[in-house]
């Protein structure tokens, strides 16, 4: 947390920002605050929460992730897909090859990104184009339905009247914070953002820990993918369409600079929580759905006009 | 008497704690070739930045032909005949020759307002004829080789009609038969009444090529002498200006033995036939002015470059160096030229940067250990004298000195039993200088083999039990401590 | 040897030439009714869009910057076209310039934040793209005419779908556009003074600055230019389809992407040929049409085509990226 300086001081006015959305939310519509309505944001922010949490890594370290949602798409057309076999595999088997879909990709990222030098951007944007057509070919473009206990369990399931998906995201967040903010890895992130060439010449390993990310985004991807097959009992090419520029949104929000170095585990989850409550806010208000991407073009652009002052004002003083 | 073509007068500028050019005066003719010397950190840069428009003025003049001028951009600057050609050289390289002189003024024809490339073409090859060139106008930059890029840059000069052109470092990256056909260029420029500035360490090719020379040190105008009226030794003592063994703690090693064997190193078209040894307790210096190669042997030696051939032996043992991280496993350690962007990451704190290399000994698992981190980085703020408020500001805040002990404490923290060294006092102060040699001391006392880089001439000679003058990528001398003066060796190393 | 020299050279266009002709080839053998006049027609009648779209990015990378939001841009271009017409009533002439003055607005506020406040234009033109969008649908479906956007008027179509002469339908009026917009934008890029500091805030953007380049106000432009010719493309198409929708142009912006990397404008910008840009419009239409064809002879699905086109963009970005690290080693200097 240190590294960032007063980051402190920007998670605050993050969160005082969400503070004041909930607030005018509470008054715009009676069932806000509701007990159904909570359970729904809060599920529906850990579907993409995940993706971000992860994202926040890969960018910290100066990189990009444009397949999330392609990947997200395609895991759910493979999962589905395996299940609706004659003699389908077992389920957990099932399951292990849609991660490995997600990972297979991540690895097919990094290995671009990382040892063939290719630009993030534009590697990751293909990687979404061959994600999202072999998601249509695998399906023929349909969709598959899938009714299957544990992906019903691992969507809508719950422990203890919580719901699985936000177990899942605070376990994610969890995690990755430890990793990120405590561990020696997480050290290497932020250095190898901040300065590659330095991070280099103090023997930092750059090339496998750039894998490592792109391997574990891609597979944050499809586990929200497997998420995504249980809320919706169907598998199909279309899933995860935007949801990249929703989780890229979040974690710019949070604070985390494109140009790497910068950026909290805490920021991200204040970014996926404004955009949810913004979201759920809007559209229980009475806004449309597709409306809400105005909202979200226009969030972006101030919090991230907002940071550009900042540092710039920093550097001036 | 013939009047000033430039006439820098009374300059100052000084930044927070330094004062880098201090009450400055230096004029200069039309067709003659002024050379600026001095050693790092005498100002000449910041001078220079200042002619250029690139830097504020806090106090002085600047007279053109007589005239007072006001320089404050870049574009004022050129507007009023200066042009500056830096060593890093900032050309389009995926534009052509002509574009590249003509940047931002292409001609265009009269009727159609389109650009006039034949017009173009026909003066590009005008300004290159002057310069004895037959580059072709329509090459592409990128693909021409760095003498015919610096051609360019003469070109665009010339076709700015500039009348004062500052040339910085211009050899260092060019073979001895370009470097004479610049002196060629050099010569036609003054036939047109050009005045040139040649800022180059290589006091054999200013004595060459310049009219007078004018030196500078520690920020503040030594004398201007006739390059006939003068020799080299009158000069370099002006830039050095203190006697040896002044400041110098004598290093004394006690432990014996070869502690690594570098044999026929070569990169192609870059070093060639490196072989030397260092011995445990040894400092063995590099001497070589800008350009000669040493700032790639030394990044051969630490991993950071790849080789075309060559081998290392450690302690005896044939070990391969692949990148730092092998070589930091192989007990080599590195303080790089550039602390700001490669010893250093700025944004982290001091503590941070400190456990840069050793993020692995922060903790027996997975987790950082705070504690074992603290107590690092407050053993060796204390060790080596650090000032700093905590151990928690970004290192970006700190003076250059302390930086610099960052790095060093940094390295040290791996316990490196061979050093390779860049420039250690490079724009430091003078206490943190001795703070540094004395940790060197210490390291030879424990039998640490240093090899240091240095373009300072009194430290290398100081400091180094043996010194390897490089040049143009070979090795071309060896001198033993006590063997070579000032003067030989910065002769040897201006040779080819 | 001949392929070492392909792959190290500088021109590409010869290169992607030879994959053009390669392509027609594969599906023209491979495939019954590939080789046909209609065929080619069918081909042409697909990209104008496409080629619009990418001759407006290009003069954006050119410049060192990115434009996601120019398939936004398209798409409430398409809505607004569909709007003037049927609730506002205007004129052809009116509904044209109308919208290519808004499309010209909208680059023109990526292009200031770009500017002036200093925000990367990746993040930016991706914040465009949503807000854009979000109008579009809200234009699209807050407003009851719009429910149906069906352009009726015969002049809006032919606007799409005129042929040259009348009679024996030779030239569509398209294939017009494009040749007089990229003739024209080639003109301007290397004919032009404004055209070359293009090319130089790309190529060295400092350096341009100190030759006394407006560098701010190039760019700016640039973005103007990528917005009116995006709107420009939406009128084409909305003719050509006869309709504007909420969704037009959503997923095109990949594409475009792909077409001018492919085409060998380098990201990094001052470098890259309109030629290269139409001719890889080209190979990517090709493939989207032969893959249809393959469909029918094989059990080569047609969405095979996406993944085609991501991979076709990775090898061109491995390719530039190996040239580049090729290049990178030989020019190394001594220190």
């Amino acid at each position: 947390m240190k590294i960032i300086g007063n980051k402190i001081t920007t998670n605050m006015s993050l969160f005082a920002f969400l503070g004041f959305l909930i607030i005018v939310f509470s008054f715009t519509s009676e069932h806000f605050l509701g007990y159904y309505n909570i359970i729904s944001l809060l599920t529906n922010i850990s579907y993409s929460g995940i993706a971000a949490i992860v994202l926040t890594l890969v960018m910290i370290s100066r990189g990009l992730d444009i397949s999330i949602g392609g990947v997200i798409g395609l895991t759910t057309v493979v999962v589905a897909t395996l299940y609706s076999q004659p003699d389908p595999f077992p389920v957990w088997l099932i399951l292990i090859i849609g991660l490995s879909t997600g990972t297979l990709v991540g690895l097919l990222n990094g290995w671009c990104i990382a040892v063939m030098d290719m630009d993030p951007i534009i590697t990751t944007l293909g990687a979404m184009a061959i994600t999202r057509g072999l998601a249509y070919v695998i399906s023929d473009a349909q969709s598959i339905l899938m009714f299957e206990e544990t992906t019903d369990f691992i969507s809508n399931g719950t422990i203890f009247y919580i719901p699985m998906p936000i177990i899942l995201f605070l376990i994610t967040a969890l995690i990755f914070s430890i990793i990120l903010h405590k561990s020696k890895f997480g050290r290497t992130i932020y250095a190898i953002g901040a300065n590659e060439a330095s991070a280099k010449l103090s023997g930092i390993s750059v090339k496998p820990v750039k894998i490592i990310l792109y391997v574990l985004s891609g597979l944050a991807a499809s586990v929200s993918g497997i998420i995504l097959i249980g809320q919706t009992s169907v598998g199909m090419p279309q899933h995860g369409l935007g949801t990249e520029l929703e989780v890229i949104t979040a974690v710019l929000l949070g604070g985390t600079a494109l140009s790497g170095g910068k950026g909290t585990i805490y920021g991200t989850i204040a970014g996926v929580l404004i955009l949810g409550v913004l979201f759920n806010g809007l559209t229980i208000s009475g806004v449309r759905y597709v409306h809400l991407q105005i909202f979200q073009g226009i969030l972006l652009l101030v919090a991230v006009a907002t940071y550009e002052i900042k540092t710039r004002n920093e550097v001036a003083s | 008497m013939t009047s000033t073509l430039l006439k820098m007068s009374h300059i100052c500028k000084s930044y927070p704690g330094v004062n880098a050019v201090d009450d400055v005066s230096i004029d200069l003719y039309a067709g003659e070739v002024l050379g600026l010397m001095g050693e790092n950190g005498a100002g000449k840069s910041t001078l220079i930045k200042m002619l250029a428009g690139a830097e504020k003025i806090d106090s002085g003049e600047i007279y053109i032909d007589e005239k007072k001028v006001d320089i404050n951009s870049p574009k004022a600057s050129q507007d009023n005949g200066v042009s500056v050609i830096h060593q890093e050289l900032i050309t389009m390289d995926t534009l052509s020759v002509a574009e590249n002189i003509f940047v931002g003024q292409l001609p265009v024809k009269k009727a159609t307002k389109l650009i006039d490339w034949k017009a173009a073409r026909k003066k590009s090859a005008e300004a290159l004829a002057l310069l004895h060139s037959e580059i072709n106008p329509k090459s592409i930059v990128s693909s021409l080789s760095i003498y015919e890029k610096q051609i360019v840059e003469v070109a665009k000069a010339i076709h700015k009609n500039a009348k004062v052109v500052v040339m910085d470092e211009p050899t260092a990256a060019l073979s001895e038969k370009d470097s004479k056909a610049l002196f060629t260029v050099i010569k036609s420029l003054k036939k047109q009444g050009v005045g040139i500035i040649y800022i180059s360490h290589r006091i054999e090719e200013v004595f060459q090529i310049s009219d007078r020379i004018t030196v500078m040190r520690d920020g503040k105008f030594i004398g201007t002498k006739p390059t006939k009226g003068t020799d080299q030794k009158e000069i370099i003592s002006m830039m050095i200006g203190r006697e040896l063994n002044q400041f110098f703690p004598e290093i004394k090693s006690e432990k014996k033995g070869v502690m690594m064997k570098v044999s026929d190193l070569n990169i192609n078209g870059i070093i060639e036939n490196i072989s030397f040894e260092v011995k445990k307790g040894e400092i063995l210096g590099l001497f070589g002015l800008v350009g000669s190669g040493c700032l790639n042997i030394a990044r051969a030696l630490i991993g950071a470059d790849d080789i075309d051939q060559g081998e290392f032996h450690i302690n005896g043992k044939k070990t391969s160096i692949k990148n730092p991280k092998n070589a930091l496993k192989n007990k080599i350690g590195f303080i790089p030229i550039d602390r700001k962007n490669e010893g250093l990451t700025l944004d982290f704190s001091v503590k941070q940067n400190l456990t840069l290399q050793c993020i692995d000994q922060l903790g027996s698992g997975f987790i950082i250990q705070k504690s074992i981190e603290n107590s690092i980085a407050e053993k060796w703020v204390k060790k080596l004298d650090i000032k700093t408020p905590n151990i928690e500001v970004k290192v970006k805040n700190l003076s250059g000195g302390n930086q610099q002990k960052i790095v060093l404490g940094k390295t040290l923290e791996t316990n490196p039993e061979i050093l390779v060294i860049v420039e250690p006092t490079r724009g430091i102060d003078v206490g943190t200088k001795m703070d540094i040699y004395k940790m060197l001391e210490n390291l030879c006392k424990n039998g640490v083999a240093i090899v240091l880089v240095s373009t300072d001439v009194p430290e290398i000679l100081s400091i180094s039990n043996r010194v390897l003058v490089i040049s143009n990528g070979k090795i071309r001398k060896e001198f033993k401590k006590g063997e070579a003066n000032q003067q030989e060796l910065l002769h040897e190393a201006s040779l080819n | 040897m001949w392929l070492k020299k392909l792959i190290y050279s500088d021109d590409i266009v010869g290169a992607l030439g030879i994959f053009l002709v390669l392509l027609v080839l594969f599906f023209s053998i491979r495939t019954p009714h590939f080789f046909s006049l209609i065929n080619f027609y069918s081909i042409i009648g697909n990209i104008p869009a496409m080629a619009i779209l990418c001759l407006g990015l290009t003069f954006v990378v050119l410049v060192g910057d990115l434009d996601l939001s120019l398939g936004s841009i398209l798409g409430i271009t398409a809505i607004l076209a569909v709007f003037f017409f049927k609730v506002m009533h205007f004129p052809l002439w009116l509904n044209l310039i109308s919208c290519v003055i808004i499309g010209g607005f909208f680059g023109a506020f990526n292009g200031a934040v770009v500017t002036k406040i200093g925000i990367n234009s990746i993040i930016t033109t991706l914040g465009t793209m949503a807000l854009i969008r979000g109008l579009t649908y809200w234009i699209a479906m807050d407003v009851d005419a719009m429910q149906v956007g069906r352009i009726t008027d015969q002049a809006f179509l032919n606007f799409g779908r005129y042929y040259f002469p009348e009679k024996s339908r030779l030239i569509p009026i398209t294939l017009v556009y494009i040749v007089i917009l990229y003739g024209a934008s080639a003109l301007f890029l290397n004919h032009t003074s404004f055209g070359r500091q293009i090319y130089a805030v790309g190529s060295n953007e400092a350096t341009a600055r100190l030759a006394g380049i407006n560098v701010k106000r190039v760019k700016f432009v640039c973005f103007i230019i990528a917005g009116m010719l995006s709107a420009f493309g939406g009128l084409v198409l909305v003719a050509q389809l006869g309709l504007g929708e909420a969704y037009t142009g959503q997923n095109m912006i990949l594409e475009v992407i792909t077409a001018v990397v492919l085409g060998g404008v380098l990201l990094t910008g001052g470098k890259g040929r309109l030629t290269g840009v139409i001719i890889a419009v080209l190979i990517l239409g090709v493939i989207r049409n032969g893959m249809v064809h393959l469909e029918q002879v094989t059990d080569i699905s047609v969405y095979w085509r996406d993944a085609a086109k991501g991979v076709v963009l990775l090898l061109a970005i491995g390719l530039y990226s190996f040239r580049k690290s090729f290049n990178a080693k030989r020019l190394r200097t001594r220190q």
